[in-house]
């Protein structure tokens, strides 16, 4: 096995290093990916992304409008889904929270839709299908609104 | 103490692996039934910051896949490792001394994530210092696996993998979580999504699935004396698992904010992962030629084919899923969850047959009960057969609101609440049968009937 261990292992890293580059590394040199400018965040805000990155929002809620659904995806209102996610949307996001699983509305244009205090009440009341997180300190659950309310 | 804990008792870390992973099991399989209940009613321990739905989502993929089925894959793959070996693993001090690092790294992220202190990435949420504790661990198991098998010159599929997956994991860890800046999460923007998916693909098709394929082809080998797969076709499997692995993440993205020349390499990847995927289902099903009986005299043998089964048909929803039609309804909705409950649900099956194939070779004492492996067993058939066509009639079920274009979100919420309940029945029949497990495995350690030295040895793979 001596020998064909050391081929089984040069061949996984190399398989695993060229996935890499091209899945990841040279996607990010594409012109479209490479143009984005990352918008500027308050502190305040700033603090509610980390509160939505805490609480794992992403889990149900996705930051992504697909192409097939620009336009035309409802939410509450036909078509306020909105335009397409592009890759400028998650400029300079760390992490960028575009998610996998959408059990929630896609919050990509939420501040479109909700006001400030709708938001306020839905995360801490909760609805169905939406769990209520009275443990929410006020000063989070307002940086968090914040941080919602640049979604748009 | 020391000396107990990095003992070099031959089997000792397999066997410590595989307890671990009987216990981690435990705390998944609670964690998911948790989350599974929170998504059908979303007021279960609402008001206890650890238990948020967000969280119990993330510490319950850590356990699954991190705890549960990479304990006992990893006890597993250390045995066959070994076996070509008089002397048995290279190392076990250090492999002791691996089984701790992972141990103590998963009860840190598990307290963490649950406190709140996570990375916020879907997939790599644990904090840097649990990565580096994993990535110490699966270089030292790596270490430990090479020098093994370097010392038994066969030619053997099954260990390939086995290597394969050892070799994979450190790569994915450093490349998925960005781990050569511990600091920081290195990646910004589309590229952080993309590593994400990298990162979840590497830990699915290059980690655990090459350690289920390798243990259930040598194990189903070992048991029936066939050997179900030729050398040049086994080791064609092993590089399209590892080659198309590797590049199946961008699938996730069909329609989404990437290039669309990687959505199409992640698209054709996944589609391609089908044929090694059913070259190893082919051979555990060769193997079994000619030694049905044996299958219902071992139960394990039952749970290495059904898991192996359930890999396939998961990765046939995922690959159907990203492609371009099918995705307008299946992508993003809980289609994806139900092939998640079919890929790792199977990887589940098959280190749950290991553990119980393996217990006279690493416990040296024959398993208390059969009986309760086939209820084992009979929980998990019935936890699939309720659960998957539940979570992917909901998402078919959200794919077609959200396709209308005219009906409110919240009214696709509404209408796929009741096959939640599915969701949350697969979770429970899951975590009473690992129970079930878990209580067998140490049973038999503590009043099994002890197993002559000779059949303790696992029966030479034929050529």
């Amino acid at each position: 096995m001596k020998d064909v261990g050391a081929s089984v292992a040069r061949f996984v890293v190399a398989a695993v290093l060229c996935g890499f580059l091209a899945t990841v590394i040279l996607p990010g040199l594409d012109p479209a990916v490479r143009a984005a400018r990352a918008a500027a965040l308050t502190p305040d805000q700033q603090r509610g992304r980390w509160v939505y990155a805490r609480e794992g929002c992403a889990a149900c809620h996705t930051q992504e409008v697909r192409v097939v659904e620009a336009r035309f995806g409802m939410v509450r209102g036909q078509g306020d889904l909105g335009e397409g996610s592009a890759p400028a949307q998650y400029a300079g996001q760390n992490p960028a929270f575009v998610g996998r699983l959408r059990l929630g509305p896609d919050l990509t244009r939420v501040a479109g839709r909700s006001s400030a205090s709708e938001l306020k009440a839905v995360v801490r009341s909760g609805k169905p299908g939406m769990p209520a997180y009275p443990h929410l300190p006020e000063a989070d659950l307002d940086a968090l609104v914040a941080y919602l309310l640049t979604l748009r | 103490m020391l000396a107990w804990m990095f003992t070099d008792e031959r089997w000792s870390s397999s066997r410590r692996f595989l307890y671990s992973g009987a216990l981690w099991g435990l705390a998944a399989f609670a964690y998911e039934a948790l989350g599974a209940a929170q998504r059908a009613w979303p007021q279960v321990l609402a008001e206890l910051p650890w238990a948020s739905h967000g969280r119990v989502v993330a510490a319950a993929w850590d356990l699954w896949v991190f705890g549960f089925l990479s304990c006992l894959l990893v006890g597993a793959a250390l045995r066959v490792v070994g076996q070509g070996d008089r002397e048995g693993l290279w190392s076990e001090p250090l492999a002791n001394l691996a089984l701790w690092l992972w141990n103590v790294a998963q009860v840190l992220g598990w307290w963490w994530i649950s406190v709140g202190w996570t990375r916020g990435r879907l997939f790599g949420e644990a904090p840097w210092p649990v990565d580096l504790l994993r990535l110490a661990s699966s270089l030292l198991l790596l270490w430990v696996a090479r020098n093994t098998l370097s010392r038994n010159p066969g030619r053997d599929p099954a260990l390939a993998l086995l290597l394969a997956g050892f070799t994979a994991l450190p790569l994915v860890l450093v490349l998925g979580k960005g781990l050569f800046w511990p600091f920081h999460n290195p990646y910004r923007g589309v590229v952080d999504a993309l590593a994400q998916a990298f990162l979840r693909a590497g830990l699915v098709w290059l980690w655990a699935v090459p350690l289920a394929g390798g243990v259930c082809l040598y194990l189903l080998a070992a048991h029936t004396g066939r050997r179900g797969l030729r050398e040049g076709l086994g080791f064609a499997a092993v590089v399209g698992l590892v080659g198309f692995g590797a590049l199946a993440g961008p699938s996730a993205f069909v329609w989404g904010p990437v290039p669309f020349w990687v959505q199409t390499l992640g698209t054709v990847a996944q589609g391609l992962l089908l044929l090694p995927l059913a070259t190893l289902l082919t051979g555990a099903v060769r193997s079994l030629e000619g030694s049905w009986d044996a299958v219902r005299e071992h139960p394990g043998l039952v749970f290495l084919l059904a898991g192996m089964v359930a890999l396939w048909g998961g990765a046939a929803g995922e690959a159907l899923a990203s492609l371009v039609g099918p995705s307008r309804v299946a992508q993003l909705s809980l289609w994806g969850e139900g092939c998640r409950v079919l890929v790792l649900g199977g990887v589940g099956a098959v280190a749950a047959g290991c553990a119980y194939l393996l217990t006279p070779h690493v416990l040296g004492r024959a398993l208390v009960s059969k009986g309760m492996v086939w209820r084992h067993l009979w929980l998990a058939v019935v936890a699939w057969a309720v659960g998957v066509p539940a979570l992917l009639l909901a998402g078919l079920t959200q794919g077609a609101v959200w396709a209308t274009g005219t009906v409110p979100f919240a009214h696709g919420v509404r209408a796929v609440l009741p096959l939640l309940a599915g969701g949350f029945a697969w979770a429970v029949l899951a975590w009473v049968g690992q129970g079930l497990l878990a209580w067998n495995l140490f049973l038999t350690a503590d009043s099994g009937e002890p197993v002559p030295g000779a059949e303790q040895e696992l029966a030479a793979v034929p050529g």
